[in-house]
Protein backbone atom coordinates (compact mmCIF):
# COMPACT_ATOMS: atom_id res chain seq x y z
CA UNK A 1 0.00 0.00 0.00
CA UNK A 2 3.11 2.38 0.79
CA UNK A 3 4.26 1.84 -2.74
CA UNK A 4 0.89 2.63 -4.23
CA UNK A 5 0.42 5.65 -2.26
CA UNK A 6 4.02 7.04 -3.40
CA UNK A 7 2.70 6.25 -7.30
CA UNK A 8 -0.12 7.97 -6.73
CA UNK A 9 1.94 10.97 -5.24
CA UNK A 10 4.45 10.74 -7.89
CA UNK A 11 2.39 10.98 -10.93
CA UNK A 12 0.92 14.35 -9.48
CA UNK A 13 4.68 15.82 -8.66
CA UNK A 14 5.02 14.80 -12.52
CA UNK A 15 2.39 17.41 -13.11
CA UNK A 16 4.67 19.76 -15.91
CA UNK A 17 4.99 16.42 -17.85
CA UNK A 18 1.14 15.35 -18.37
CA UNK A 19 0.47 18.55 -18.56
CA UNK A 20 2.57 18.89 -21.78
CA UNK A 21 1.87 15.78 -22.81
CA UNK A 22 -2.11 16.54 -22.93
CA UNK A 23 -1.62 19.86 -24.53
CA UNK A 24 0.51 17.88 -27.34
CA UNK A 25 -2.39 15.23 -27.98
CA UNK A 26 -4.84 18.40 -28.51
CA UNK A 27 -2.47 20.80 -30.65
CA UNK A 28 -1.19 17.34 -32.55
CA UNK A 29 -5.36 16.28 -33.29
CA UNK A 30 -5.43 20.23 -35.30
CA UNK A 31 -2.44 20.56 -36.18
CA UNK A 32 -1.83 22.59 -39.73
CA UNK A 33 -5.58 23.71 -39.26
CA UNK A 34 -6.22 27.65 -39.04
CA UNK A 35 -8.92 27.68 -36.57
CA UNK A 36 -7.33 24.72 -33.96
CA UNK A 37 -8.99 23.69 -31.54
CA UNK A 38 -11.54 25.71 -31.81
CA UNK A 39 -13.34 23.61 -34.29
CA UNK A 40 -14.00 21.60 -30.91
CA UNK A 41 -16.45 24.89 -30.60
CA UNK A 42 -17.45 25.35 -33.59
CA UNK A 43 -18.75 21.74 -33.85
CA UNK A 44 -20.56 22.54 -30.51
CA UNK A 45 -22.31 24.76 -31.57
CA UNK A 46 -23.63 23.66 -34.48
CA UNK A 47 -25.21 20.66 -32.71
CA UNK A 48 -26.58 23.03 -30.82
CA UNK A 49 -28.30 25.34 -33.40
CA UNK A 50 -29.44 21.86 -35.27
CA UNK A 51 -30.72 20.01 -32.34
CA UNK A 52 -32.40 22.88 -29.88
CA UNK A 53 -34.78 24.31 -32.04
CA UNK A 54 -35.91 20.47 -33.55
CA UNK A 55 -36.06 18.60 -29.86
CA UNK A 56 -37.52 21.63 -28.23
CA UNK A 57 -40.17 21.35 -30.28
CA UNK A 58 -40.80 17.48 -30.53
CA UNK A 59 -40.65 17.97 -26.29
CA UNK A 60 -43.03 20.93 -26.12
CA UNK A 61 -39.92 23.36 -24.55
CA UNK A 62 -39.23 26.70 -24.95
CA UNK A 63 -35.91 27.66 -26.07
CA UNK A 64 -35.55 29.24 -23.18
CA UNK A 65 -35.63 26.13 -20.70
CA UNK A 66 -34.24 23.83 -23.62
CA UNK A 67 -31.14 25.49 -25.23
CA UNK A 68 -28.82 25.95 -21.77
CA UNK A 69 -30.19 22.65 -20.65
CA UNK A 70 -29.24 20.97 -23.68
CA UNK A 71 -25.73 22.81 -24.14
CA UNK A 72 -24.49 21.80 -20.73
CA UNK A 73 -25.93 18.47 -20.85
CA UNK A 74 -23.84 17.99 -24.06
CA UNK A 75 -21.00 20.13 -23.15
CA UNK A 76 -20.74 17.91 -19.96
CA UNK A 77 -21.25 14.26 -21.22
CA UNK A 78 -18.93 15.01 -23.47
CA UNK A 79 -16.05 15.39 -21.21
CA UNK A 80 -17.40 12.02 -19.14
CA UNK A 81 -17.21 9.96 -22.69
CA UNK A 82 -14.26 11.42 -23.74
CA UNK A 83 -12.48 10.36 -20.18
CA UNK A 84 -13.38 7.10 -20.74
CA UNK A 85 -13.62 6.16 -24.31
CA UNK A 86 -9.93 7.65 -24.43
CA UNK A 87 -8.76 5.93 -20.96
CA UNK A 88 -9.32 2.93 -22.59
CA UNK A 89 -6.06 2.93 -24.81
CA UNK A 90 -4.37 5.24 -22.58
CA UNK A 91 -1.56 2.94 -21.85
CA UNK A 92 -1.38 0.97 -25.60
CA UNK A 93 -0.78 4.71 -26.97
CA UNK A 94 1.94 5.19 -24.02
CA UNK A 95 3.97 1.94 -25.25
CA UNK A 96 6.99 3.79 -26.11
CA UNK A 97 7.05 5.43 -22.83
CA UNK A 98 5.96 2.69 -20.83
CA UNK A 99 8.64 0.01 -22.49
CA UNK A 100 11.28 2.31 -21.41
CA UNK A 101 10.91 4.53 -18.18
CA UNK A 102 9.23 3.19 -15.87
CA UNK A 103 6.87 6.08 -14.56
CA UNK A 104 3.99 5.83 -12.75
CA UNK A 105 0.97 4.41 -14.83
CA UNK A 106 -2.04 7.03 -13.08
CA UNK A 107 -0.42 9.33 -15.22
CA UNK A 108 -1.29 8.28 -18.03
CA UNK A 109 -4.93 8.55 -16.91
CA UNK A 110 -4.33 12.64 -15.75
CA UNK A 111 -3.07 12.95 -19.78
CA UNK A 112 -6.21 11.99 -20.86
CA UNK A 113 -8.76 13.67 -18.14
CA UNK A 114 -6.53 16.93 -19.14
CA UNK A 115 -6.67 16.57 -22.46
CA UNK A 116 -10.34 16.18 -21.85
CA UNK A 117 -10.40 18.99 -20.01
CA UNK A 118 -8.83 21.65 -22.09
CA UNK A 119 -11.43 20.16 -24.95
CA UNK A 120 -14.08 21.36 -22.11
CA UNK A 121 -12.66 25.01 -21.64
CA UNK A 122 -13.02 25.22 -25.81
CA UNK A 123 -16.30 24.04 -25.28
CA UNK A 124 -17.08 25.87 -22.45
CA UNK A 125 -16.81 29.41 -24.73
CA UNK A 126 -20.21 28.28 -26.12
CA UNK A 127 -22.13 28.29 -22.42
CA UNK A 128 -21.52 32.56 -21.93
CA UNK A 129 -23.51 33.63 -25.75
CA UNK A 130 -26.62 30.85 -24.55
CA UNK A 131 -26.51 31.88 -21.17
CA UNK A 132 -27.15 35.91 -22.92
CA UNK A 133 -29.60 35.04 -25.17
CA UNK A 134 -31.29 32.96 -22.75
CA UNK A 135 -30.24 34.11 -19.33
CA UNK A 136 -30.41 31.98 -16.23
CA UNK A 137 -31.20 32.95 -12.52
CA UNK A 138 -27.89 34.29 -11.90
CA UNK A 139 -26.48 33.73 -8.26
CA UNK A 140 -23.60 33.08 -5.99
CA UNK A 141 -23.66 29.05 -6.43
CA UNK A 142 -22.42 28.93 -9.66
CA UNK A 143 -19.06 28.86 -8.44
CA UNK A 144 -20.12 26.03 -6.68
CA UNK A 145 -19.52 24.57 -10.38
CA UNK A 146 -15.41 24.06 -9.18
CA UNK A 147 -16.41 21.73 -6.48
CA UNK A 148 -18.55 19.69 -8.29
CA UNK A 149 -15.99 19.33 -11.41
CA UNK A 150 -13.56 18.17 -9.06
CA UNK A 151 -15.90 15.65 -7.55
CA UNK A 152 -16.61 14.26 -11.37
CA UNK A 153 -12.96 14.67 -12.56
CA UNK A 154 -12.36 12.04 -9.59
CA UNK A 155 -14.91 10.06 -10.37
CA UNK A 156 -13.87 10.05 -14.68
CA UNK A 157 -10.30 9.13 -14.07
CA UNK A 158 -10.79 6.53 -11.70
CA UNK A 159 -12.97 4.87 -13.34
CA UNK A 160 -10.63 5.59 -16.36
CA UNK A 161 -7.57 3.44 -14.97
CA UNK A 162 -9.77 0.78 -13.90
CA UNK A 163 -10.88 1.15 -18.22
CA UNK A 164 -7.23 1.56 -19.06
CA UNK A 165 -6.13 -1.60 -16.93
CA UNK A 166 -8.93 -3.90 -17.77
CA UNK A 167 -8.52 -3.13 -21.91
CA UNK A 168 -5.11 -3.33 -21.82
CA UNK A 169 -5.12 -6.81 -20.44
CA UNK A 170 -8.19 -7.95 -22.29
CA UNK A 171 -8.45 -6.19 -25.63
CA UNK A 172 -12.19 -7.13 -26.28
CA UNK A 173 -13.39 -4.58 -23.55
CA UNK A 174 -12.86 -1.09 -25.23
CA UNK A 175 -15.73 -1.71 -27.62
CA UNK A 176 -17.74 -2.87 -24.84
CA UNK A 177 -17.28 0.50 -23.24
CA UNK A 178 -17.36 2.45 -26.47
CA UNK A 179 -21.18 1.12 -26.94
CA UNK A 180 -22.05 0.98 -23.41
CA UNK A 181 -21.05 4.77 -23.41
CA UNK A 182 -23.10 5.31 -26.60
CA UNK A 183 -26.45 3.66 -24.70
CA UNK A 184 -25.45 5.88 -21.60
CA UNK A 185 -25.62 8.86 -23.83
CA UNK A 186 -29.93 7.75 -24.24
CA UNK A 187 -30.66 7.06 -20.92
CA UNK A 188 -28.59 9.80 -19.25
CA UNK A 189 -30.91 13.52 -18.44
CA UNK A 190 -29.00 15.40 -21.65
CA UNK A 191 -31.88 16.05 -24.14
CA UNK A 192 -34.67 14.86 -22.25
CA UNK A 193 -35.32 16.07 -18.55
CA UNK A 194 -35.43 14.36 -15.69
CA UNK A 195 -38.66 16.20 -14.49
CA UNK A 196 -40.52 14.40 -17.65
CA UNK A 197 -40.18 11.53 -16.21
CA UNK A 198 -42.91 9.39 -14.16
CA UNK A 199 -41.59 8.84 -10.24
CA UNK A 200 -41.28 5.60 -11.19
CA UNK A 201 -39.17 5.82 -14.10
CA UNK A 202 -37.04 8.24 -12.69
CA UNK A 203 -36.03 6.44 -9.95
CA UNK A 204 -34.75 4.46 -13.14
CA UNK A 205 -33.04 6.79 -14.01
CA UNK A 206 -31.15 7.67 -11.02
CA UNK A 207 -29.57 4.63 -11.16
CA UNK A 208 -27.16 5.42 -13.68
CA UNK A 209 -24.51 7.52 -11.83
CA UNK A 210 -24.15 9.55 -14.92
CA UNK A 211 -27.34 11.13 -14.27
CA UNK A 212 -26.01 12.31 -10.89
CA UNK A 213 -22.80 13.88 -12.32
CA UNK A 214 -24.55 15.76 -15.13
CA UNK A 215 -27.79 17.25 -12.79
CA UNK A 216 -25.03 18.10 -10.15
CA UNK A 217 -22.76 20.33 -13.16
CA UNK A 218 -25.91 21.14 -15.31
CA UNK A 219 -27.37 22.39 -11.85
CA UNK A 220 -24.31 24.41 -10.70
CA UNK A 221 -23.93 26.23 -13.79
CA UNK A 222 -27.57 26.89 -13.72
CA UNK A 223 -27.32 28.51 -10.72
CA UNK A 224 -29.69 26.02 -9.15
CA UNK A 225 -27.93 24.85 -5.81
CA UNK A 226 -28.41 20.76 -6.27
CA UNK A 227 -29.82 18.67 -3.07
CA UNK A 228 -27.41 17.79 -0.55
CA UNK A 229 -28.56 13.95 -1.66
CA UNK A 230 -27.01 14.86 -5.18
CA UNK A 231 -23.57 16.06 -3.76
CA UNK A 232 -23.52 12.83 -1.19
CA UNK A 233 -24.35 10.47 -4.25
CA UNK A 234 -21.80 11.87 -6.54
CA UNK A 235 -18.72 12.00 -3.91
CA UNK A 236 -19.65 8.16 -2.84
CA UNK A 237 -19.15 7.20 -6.35
CA UNK A 238 -16.77 9.06 -7.14
CA UNK A 239 -14.62 7.09 -3.47
CA UNK A 240 -15.88 4.30 -4.58
CA UNK A 241 -14.71 4.13 -7.75
CA UNK A 242 -10.75 5.56 -6.35
CA UNK A 243 -10.82 2.56 -4.33
CA UNK A 244 -11.62 0.40 -6.44
CA UNK A 245 -8.99 1.94 -9.36
CA UNK A 246 -6.43 2.07 -6.29
CA UNK A 247 -7.10 -1.67 -5.59
CA UNK A 248 -6.67 -2.58 -9.10
CA UNK A 249 -3.83 -0.85 -9.90
CA UNK A 250 -1.37 -2.14 -7.01
CA UNK A 251 -2.43 -5.37 -8.03
CA UNK A 252 -1.84 -5.10 -11.64
CA UNK A 253 0.90 -2.30 -11.92
CA UNK A 254 3.87 -5.06 -12.11
CA UNK A 255 2.42 -6.94 -15.18
CA UNK A 256 0.53 -3.85 -17.06
CA UNK A 257 4.10 -3.30 -19.08
CA UNK A 258 3.96 -6.83 -20.22
CA UNK A 259 0.58 -6.85 -21.60
CA UNK A 260 1.37 -3.92 -23.84
CA UNK B 1 26.30 3.98 -7.43
CA UNK B 2 25.32 0.04 -8.66
CA UNK B 3 23.49 -2.69 -10.31
CA UNK B 4 22.81 -5.93 -8.32
CA UNK B 5 21.56 -8.61 -10.18
CA UNK B 6 20.55 -11.41 -8.07
CA UNK B 7 19.35 -14.81 -9.46
CA UNK B 8 16.86 -13.05 -12.39
CA UNK B 9 14.61 -14.46 -14.18
CA UNK B 10 11.79 -13.25 -16.31
CA UNK B 11 8.77 -14.93 -17.36
CA UNK B 12 7.03 -13.53 -20.51
CA UNK B 13 3.13 -14.18 -21.18
CA UNK B 14 2.56 -14.31 -24.51
CA UNK B 15 -1.33 -13.57 -25.34
CA UNK B 16 -2.83 -14.00 -28.70
CA UNK B 17 -6.11 -12.42 -29.82
CA UNK B 18 -7.81 -15.32 -28.56
CA UNK B 19 -6.08 -15.98 -25.11
CA UNK B 20 -6.36 -12.16 -24.44
CA UNK B 21 -10.14 -12.13 -24.60
CA UNK B 22 -12.60 -11.99 -21.82
CA UNK B 23 -14.53 -14.93 -23.38
CA UNK B 24 -11.41 -17.32 -22.69
CA UNK B 25 -10.55 -16.17 -19.24
CA UNK B 26 -14.82 -16.78 -18.40
CA UNK B 27 -14.28 -19.56 -20.26
CA UNK B 28 -11.46 -21.11 -18.85
CA UNK B 29 -12.94 -20.13 -15.13
CA UNK B 30 -15.88 -21.77 -15.75
CA UNK B 31 -13.78 -24.82 -15.99
CA UNK B 32 -14.44 -27.75 -18.15
CA UNK B 33 -13.29 -28.97 -21.35
CA UNK B 34 -11.35 -25.25 -22.72
CA UNK B 35 -9.30 -25.24 -19.56
CA UNK B 36 -6.58 -26.23 -20.93
CA UNK B 37 -6.73 -23.78 -24.34
CA UNK B 38 -7.24 -21.10 -21.70
CA UNK B 39 -3.97 -21.52 -20.29
CA UNK B 40 -1.37 -18.55 -20.99
CA UNK B 41 1.81 -19.56 -22.79
CA UNK B 42 4.81 -17.91 -21.30
CA UNK B 43 8.36 -17.74 -22.47
CA UNK B 44 11.35 -17.94 -20.27
CA UNK B 45 13.30 -14.88 -21.67
CA UNK B 46 15.40 -15.19 -18.56
CA UNK B 47 16.87 -17.71 -16.64
CA UNK B 48 18.96 -17.06 -13.21
CA UNK B 49 21.19 -14.35 -14.31
CA UNK B 50 23.20 -12.14 -11.36
CA UNK B 51 25.87 -9.98 -11.54
CA UNK B 52 27.39 -6.78 -10.06
CA UNK B 53 28.40 -3.53 -11.45
CA UNK B 54 29.94 -1.20 -9.46
CA UNK B 55 30.86 2.66 -10.59
CA UNK B 56 33.32 2.79 -13.59
CA UNK B 57 31.74 -0.63 -15.20
CA UNK B 58 31.15 -0.70 -18.74
CA UNK B 59 29.10 -3.55 -19.26
CA UNK B 60 28.35 -5.15 -23.55
CA UNK B 61 25.54 -7.40 -23.66
CA UNK B 62 26.52 -10.04 -26.42
CA UNK B 63 24.05 -12.39 -28.24
CA UNK B 64 21.85 -13.13 -31.22
CA UNK B 65 18.87 -11.73 -31.73
CA UNK B 66 16.19 -13.18 -28.86
CA UNK B 67 18.89 -14.18 -26.60
CA UNK B 68 17.35 -12.00 -23.91
CA UNK B 69 19.23 -8.51 -24.51
CA UNK B 70 16.63 -6.00 -24.46
CA UNK B 71 14.51 -7.85 -22.01
CA UNK B 72 17.50 -7.64 -19.23
CA UNK B 73 17.86 -4.00 -20.33
CA UNK B 74 14.29 -3.09 -19.52
CA UNK B 75 14.19 -5.27 -16.34
CA UNK B 76 17.54 -2.77 -15.06
CA UNK B 77 15.29 0.02 -16.19
CA UNK B 78 12.71 -1.22 -13.46
CA UNK B 79 10.15 -1.45 -17.00
CA UNK B 80 9.58 -5.40 -16.39
CA UNK B 81 9.44 -6.84 -12.85
CA UNK B 82 11.64 -9.70 -11.82
CA UNK B 83 9.67 -13.38 -11.62
CA UNK B 84 12.36 -14.66 -9.54
CA UNK B 85 15.38 -12.95 -8.16
CA UNK B 86 15.81 -9.07 -7.49
CA UNK B 87 17.56 -6.46 -8.65
CA UNK B 88 18.99 -3.65 -7.00
CA UNK B 89 20.15 -0.37 -8.42
CA UNK B 90 21.06 2.77 -7.08
CA UNK B 91 21.85 6.09 -9.07
CA UNK B 92 20.16 8.21 -11.66
CA UNK B 93 19.45 6.50 -14.77
CA UNK B 94 19.47 6.90 -17.83
CA UNK B 95 17.88 4.53 -20.65
CA UNK B 96 18.34 4.54 -24.63
CA UNK B 97 16.34 1.27 -25.78
CA UNK B 98 13.91 2.41 -28.15
CA UNK B 99 15.45 5.69 -30.73
CA UNK B 100 11.91 7.06 -30.93
CA UNK B 101 11.04 7.48 -26.82
CA UNK B 102 8.61 10.63 -26.30
CA UNK B 103 9.23 11.84 -29.71
CA UNK B 104 6.31 13.56 -30.86
CA UNK B 105 6.74 13.65 -34.92
CA UNK B 106 4.79 16.36 -35.27
CA UNK B 107 6.72 18.42 -33.11
CA UNK B 108 10.15 20.88 -33.68
CA UNK B 109 13.60 19.46 -32.22
CA UNK B 110 13.23 22.27 -29.92
CA UNK B 111 10.23 21.47 -28.42
CA UNK B 112 11.05 17.20 -28.39
CA UNK B 113 13.90 18.36 -26.32
CA UNK B 114 11.59 20.17 -23.81
CA UNK B 115 9.17 17.07 -23.42
CA UNK B 116 11.91 15.12 -22.80
CA UNK B 117 13.68 16.95 -20.41
CA UNK B 118 10.46 17.07 -18.25
CA UNK B 119 10.46 12.89 -18.98
CA UNK B 120 13.53 13.02 -17.63
CA UNK B 121 12.79 14.96 -14.74
CA UNK B 122 15.31 17.67 -15.71
CA UNK B 123 14.80 21.08 -13.83
CA UNK B 124 13.85 24.02 -15.73
CA UNK B 125 16.95 26.50 -15.19
CA UNK B 126 19.13 23.42 -16.91
CA UNK B 127 17.05 23.85 -20.02
CA UNK B 128 18.53 26.53 -21.88
CA UNK B 129 22.15 25.10 -21.71
CA UNK B 130 20.79 21.43 -22.03
CA UNK B 131 19.14 22.94 -25.37
CA UNK B 132 22.39 24.28 -26.32
CA UNK B 133 24.26 21.38 -25.70
CA UNK B 134 21.66 19.16 -27.64
CA UNK B 135 22.06 21.57 -30.87
CA UNK B 136 25.96 21.70 -30.75
CA UNK B 137 26.10 17.82 -30.33
CA UNK B 138 23.55 16.90 -32.61
CA UNK B 139 24.82 18.77 -35.35
CA UNK B 140 21.16 19.22 -36.73
CA UNK B 141 21.49 22.85 -37.16
CA UNK B 142 18.51 24.44 -38.86
CA UNK B 143 16.50 21.23 -38.40
CA UNK B 144 16.46 21.76 -34.66
CA UNK B 145 13.23 23.82 -35.39
CA UNK B 146 11.38 21.77 -38.13
CA UNK B 147 9.71 18.94 -37.09
CA UNK B 148 10.92 15.82 -36.09
CA UNK B 149 8.82 14.05 -38.53
CA UNK B 150 11.10 15.77 -41.75
CA UNK B 151 14.11 14.01 -40.37
CA UNK B 152 15.92 10.89 -41.49
CA UNK B 153 16.11 7.81 -38.54
CA UNK B 154 19.79 9.18 -38.36
CA UNK B 155 19.06 12.69 -37.66
CA UNK B 156 16.56 11.23 -34.93
CA UNK B 157 19.41 9.03 -33.34
CA UNK B 158 21.47 11.67 -32.92
CA UNK B 159 18.71 13.99 -31.12
CA UNK B 160 17.54 11.38 -28.95
CA UNK B 161 21.70 10.42 -28.12
CA UNK B 162 22.32 13.86 -27.66
CA UNK B 163 18.92 14.59 -25.36
CA UNK B 164 19.48 11.46 -22.96
CA UNK B 165 23.41 12.35 -22.51
CA UNK B 166 23.25 15.66 -22.16
CA UNK B 167 22.62 15.54 -18.91
CA UNK B 168 25.19 13.17 -17.49
CA UNK B 169 23.49 10.41 -16.34
CA UNK B 170 24.80 7.98 -13.38
CA UNK B 171 23.46 4.91 -14.84
CA UNK B 172 23.22 4.41 -18.82
CA UNK B 173 21.47 1.77 -20.84
CA UNK B 174 21.65 1.71 -24.38
CA UNK B 175 20.41 -1.05 -26.92
CA UNK B 176 22.30 -1.84 -30.24
CA UNK B 177 19.81 0.75 -32.32
CA UNK B 178 23.43 2.87 -31.84
CA UNK B 179 24.62 1.14 -35.36
CA UNK B 180 22.26 3.06 -37.19
CA UNK B 181 24.47 6.31 -36.95
CA UNK B 182 27.09 7.14 -39.61
CA UNK B 183 31.15 6.43 -38.87
CA UNK B 184 31.58 10.23 -38.08
CA UNK B 185 28.77 9.80 -35.63
CA UNK B 186 29.95 6.39 -34.29
CA UNK B 187 33.27 7.91 -32.98
CA UNK B 188 31.44 10.84 -31.24
CA UNK B 189 29.26 8.47 -29.34
CA UNK B 190 32.39 6.51 -28.04
CA UNK B 191 33.95 9.12 -27.31
CA UNK B 192 31.01 10.60 -25.40
CA UNK B 193 30.55 7.04 -23.83
CA UNK B 194 33.91 6.99 -22.70
CA UNK B 195 34.17 10.82 -20.88
CA UNK B 196 30.95 9.59 -19.04
CA UNK B 197 32.62 5.93 -18.30
CA UNK B 198 35.65 8.11 -16.44
CA UNK B 199 33.23 9.91 -14.08
CA UNK B 200 32.60 6.66 -12.73
CA UNK B 201 29.30 6.44 -14.25
CA UNK B 202 27.86 2.60 -15.44
CA UNK B 203 27.45 1.94 -18.69
CA UNK B 204 25.01 -1.50 -20.13
CA UNK B 205 24.78 -1.38 -23.58
CA UNK B 206 23.39 -4.11 -25.83
CA UNK B 207 25.10 -5.02 -29.46
CA UNK B 208 25.96 -7.71 -31.91
CA UNK B 209 29.24 -5.87 -32.77
CA UNK B 210 32.02 -7.68 -30.92
CA UNK B 211 34.39 -4.83 -31.82
CA UNK B 212 32.46 -2.18 -30.22
CA UNK B 213 32.29 -4.20 -27.13
CA UNK B 214 35.81 -4.71 -26.71
CA UNK B 215 36.32 -1.12 -27.14
CA UNK B 216 33.65 0.38 -24.87
CA UNK B 217 33.24 -2.28 -22.34
CA UNK B 218 35.46 -3.88 -19.47
CA UNK B 219 32.76 -6.52 -18.95
CA UNK B 220 30.73 -8.65 -21.06
CA UNK B 221 28.36 -10.94 -20.43
CA UNK B 222 27.11 -13.56 -23.30
CA UNK B 223 23.63 -14.42 -23.69
CA UNK B 224 22.61 -17.62 -24.90
CA UNK B 225 18.31 -18.31 -24.79
CA UNK B 226 18.31 -16.11 -21.95
CA UNK B 227 21.21 -17.44 -19.85
CA UNK B 228 24.24 -16.63 -19.29
CA UNK B 229 27.09 -18.12 -21.45
CA UNK B 230 30.31 -17.39 -20.31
Amino acid sequence: MDSLSSEIKHSFTLFSLWRTLAWNDVLNRYRRSILGPFWITISMATTLLAMGPLYGSLFHLSLQDFLPHLCLGLIFWSLCTGVINESCTAFNDAAHFIRQIPLPFPLYILRVTWRQLIILLHNLTVVPIVLLIYPPDWSWSMLLLLPALLITLIFLSSVGLIAAIICTRYRDIAPIITSVMTLLFFVTPIIWQLSLLSTKQQYFARLNPFTHFIELLRGTTLGHCPALLEWLLTALFALAAALIAMTLISHTRKRIAYWI
Amino acid sequence: MYIDCQHLSIQYPIYNAQQRSLKRSLLSVAGGRLGQVGRTMTVNALNDISFRLDEGDRLALLGHNGSGKTTLLRALAGVYSPSAGQIKTSGRMSSLLDATLGMEPELTGIENIKLRSLLMGIPKQKLPSLIEDVIAFSELEEFISLPVRTYSSGMVLRLAFAICTAQPPEILLMDEWISVGDALFKDKVEHRLQQFTQQAAILVIATHDAHLAARIANRHLHLVKGRIAS
